[in-house]
């Protein structure tokens, strides 16, 4: 036997007790710590108003596949996103506060420097592989503020037909490569920053869209991305069903999937442009006077379009569900479905740019399945997109910290509070660190809802509605009820002014 | 007083002391409508971004202006190279910023009302060789006259002062985006 001196004794001892170790630890982290933390996906469609999805009593058959996966989720009849547009409302949902709090309030804003790290990513932690794709490009913007949380973010351009932005070159500096190029230089709908090279691309961009004719979509291929994107929708779903598939190598994981539809431009494929060829028209409501007089039967027409493009938006998730369940993805993964904020076609107002903070801008969907649900849960209290956070927390065995304005979902551990009070908040006027003088705020206790307009033409102005009895907000109570309104009102001003208090004097 | 150094003069790329008139009213124009579409955004990213993001913006844009600049400027002188001397390279500095102010004046007109699918220059883009023509027949004229070519020429001489600005401006933003795209 060959004599070892001590010092090759030790070296072999210490490689032999190492080697022991590596291969014990593998198989402990991953029974104790990774197997059971389960697989995260959230899909955020853009623009998506529960109040136009047959899955919360909608009258047009726009979401049979949601329907049908309800059967097996917790479904919240009453949740409300933070904001009435993407920045906003995405925010809230990535970093459980609400906007006076995280301050990304105006179009393509960002979250306050200093809380940059309160959000979902930092917080899920490294045991998780975590993952982002926004076709939106605003959420983009938090995806360069969060980079070192994120292991992985997809291009807003992936599994497009035509994909024109910019900013997704500029490998170290996307936040400021979409910025000055996708929404200055090169920005559709406005006169481009940039003379020649934007003119150029606008004309280029055109000029194919007008070549390539694709007879699936008779209006055109869906355009995401302020106008930079092309995508075939069905292409997009097998992008995401692709991803997803990849992940799996890399569980668990959480995947924020932020798709443009049913945004507009609402271009269904074929089979469902004018797939809603009904008698149904809403009911006509006064036009608000912040709001833009459009005429009731346009809003109508847009209308039709939009639930279109849901009804397509739902097919396309149910054959992707579909996959998910014959690949068993299903039985390890949580799976949330809700939206940015809503859409209106009522009182003038047609789409999302707006001061109006009604329910089919604030009402949202929101769907969780869990591993094991084999049945459907309902839930009807008040809840907000800032309470998936703390959520996701629980689900994932971390705590909550103390800055999270939200609270954990009821069927996580959080209970049915009809007394709570939720907020959304539309101030893209008012600047993002001073005090919200110019806003529109929305509170929503019980199945009651204020909505207090500040700083507009006028004079400040408050409403009240019972959301229960008076489903279309057509009755303002705010007159017709001093002392509860009094009550409502009070409470309202006194978040403004806490909220208001760290940023200065109104 | 304007001077007309090329007249009669035998070469296809005119010497850099006509050139530089020529590339102050290309710089006048396209850095002019950046700034000017930089002043109007301004006031919104003050609302939410920082100086040294506003900075890097500024940077980027100033970049790509100095790239455009560069292309027309390379443009006009294909064009001086291509074209009879006397069409062209004589009064190089009133033809070329003529030139110049014709053909931006119509992209600044393109990119103003040109906002949506709906307003595609299709006629415009249809009838380009011919009003392309139509520029380079305006811009002979203004060689020829005199009135013409003395008034374009001094607007040219006086621009150069802009190229003490915007060229040392853009040679920092390259250096800044160096840095922020390599660190």
């Amino acid at each position: 036997m060959p004599k070892l001196s001590r010092r090759e004794f030790l070296k072999l001892a210490g490689l032999a007790g190492s080697t022991l170790a590596l291969s014990r630890l593998p198989d402990h982290l991953l029974d104790v710590e990774n197997q059971e933390l389960p697989n995260i996906v959230v899909f955020v469609f853009d623009s998506m108003s529960a109040r136009d999805l047959s899955l919360y009593g909608f009258k047009r058959d726009t979401t049979p596949n949601l329907e049908k996966f309800a059967e097996r989720a917790m479904v919240y009849h009453s949740h409300h996103s933070g904001g009435n547009f993407t920045t906003p409302g995405t925010a809230s949902l990535l970093t459980g506060t609400y906007p006076w709090t995280h301050r990304a309030f105006n179009v393509s804003g960002l979250i306050e420097r200093s809380k940059s790290t309160h959000n979902i990513f930092n917080l899920l932690g490294e045991k998780y592989h975590r993952f982002a794709f926004s076709q939106n490009l605003l959420p983009n913007y938090f995806f360069g503020q969060f980079d070192a949380d994120i292991e992985t973010v997809l291009p807003a351009g992936s599994f497009s037909v035509l994909d024109r932005v910019v900013g997704g070159y500029f490998q170290n500096d996307t936040d400021l490569g979409y910025r000055t190029f996708d929404d200055f230089l090169f920005k559709e709908s406005v006169s481009p920053g940039s003379l020649l090279f934007g003119v150029a691309d606008r004309i280029l961009r055109y000029r194919w869209e007008v070549r390539n004719k694709f007879d699936e979509y008779p209006r055109g291929l869906p355009i995401a991305g302020d106008d930079r994107i092309l995508f075939r929708l069905d292409e997009v779903f097998e992008g995401v069903h692709a991803s997803l598939g990849e992940l799996q190598a890399h569980s668990p994981y959480f995947a924020y999937i932020h798709l443009w539809a049913p945004h507009s431009p609402y271009r269904p494929s074929i089979k469902y442009d004018k797939y809603f060829q009904d008698k149904y028209r809403s009911i006509k409501k006064p036009d608000h006077r912040l709001g833009d007089h459009l005429e009731y039967y346009k809003l109508n027409n847009r209308r039709q379009n939009y639930d279109e493009f849901i009804a397509n938006v739902d097919n396309e998730f149910g054959k992707l569900m579909d996959q998910l369940k014959a690949e068993g993805t299903l039985d390890h993964s949580y799976i949330i479905v809700t939206s940015d904020h809503g859409e209106s076609f009522e009182r003038g107002v047609e789409g999302h740019i707006t001061k109006l903070l009604y329910e089919p801008l604030t009402h949202i969907p929101l769907l969780i399945s869990t591993p094991d649900q084999k049945n459907r849960r309902d839930f009807y209290s008040p809840t907000n997109s800032v309470d998936l956070l703390p959520t996701l927390l629980q689900i994932t065995g971390h705590t909550v910290p103390a800055w999270v304005e939200g609270t954990i979902l009821p069927g996580f551990g959080g209970h049915e509070d009809m007394e709570r009070s939720i907020f959304t908040l539309e101030a893209k006027g008012n600047q993002a660190y001073v005090p919200l003088t110019r806003a529109t705020v929305a509170m929503v206790k019980g199945t009651y809802k204020m909505i207090y307009y500040t700083g507009y033409e006028g004079q400040d102005m408050f409403e009240l509605y019972d959301l229960e009895n008076d489903y279309e907000e057509l009755e303002d109570l705010y007159q017709a009820t001093p002392s509860f309104g009094r009550h409502m009102k009070e409470e309202l001003l006194e978040k403004m002014n806490s909220m208001n208090k760290e940023y200065g004097k109104p | 007083m304007p001077n007309n150094l090329n007249v009669g003069r035998t070469y296809r790329i005119p010497p850099k002391e006509e050139i530089l008139p020529v590339y102050a009213v290309i710089v006048l124009l396209i850095y002019g409508w950046t700034l000017y579409k930089f002043n109007y955004n301004l006031p919104g990213w003050l609302g939410f971004l920082n100086f040294f993001e506003i900075l890097a913006i500024f940077a980027y844009s100033m970049a790509v202006n100095f790239l455009e600049s560069l292309i027309f400027l390379l443009v006009i002188l294909v064009i001086g190279f291509f074209l009879p001397r006397s069409w062209f390279s004589d009064f190089f500095i009133a033809r070329g910023a003529a030139f110049s102010i014709i053909v931006l004046g119509l992209v600044q007109y393109l990119a103003v009302q040109f906002k949506s699918k709906e307003y595609y220059p299709s006629e415009l883009i249809r009838w380009g060789p011919l009003i392309f023509i139509l520029i380079l027949l305006l811009v002979y004229f203004a060689g020829r006259v005199s009135v013409m070519n003395m008034l374009i020429t001094n607007l040219a001489d006086r621009a150069i002062i802009f190229l003490y600005l915007t060229l040392p401006i853009s040679a920092v933003s390259i250096i800044v985006i160096m840095v922020r795209l390599f660190r």
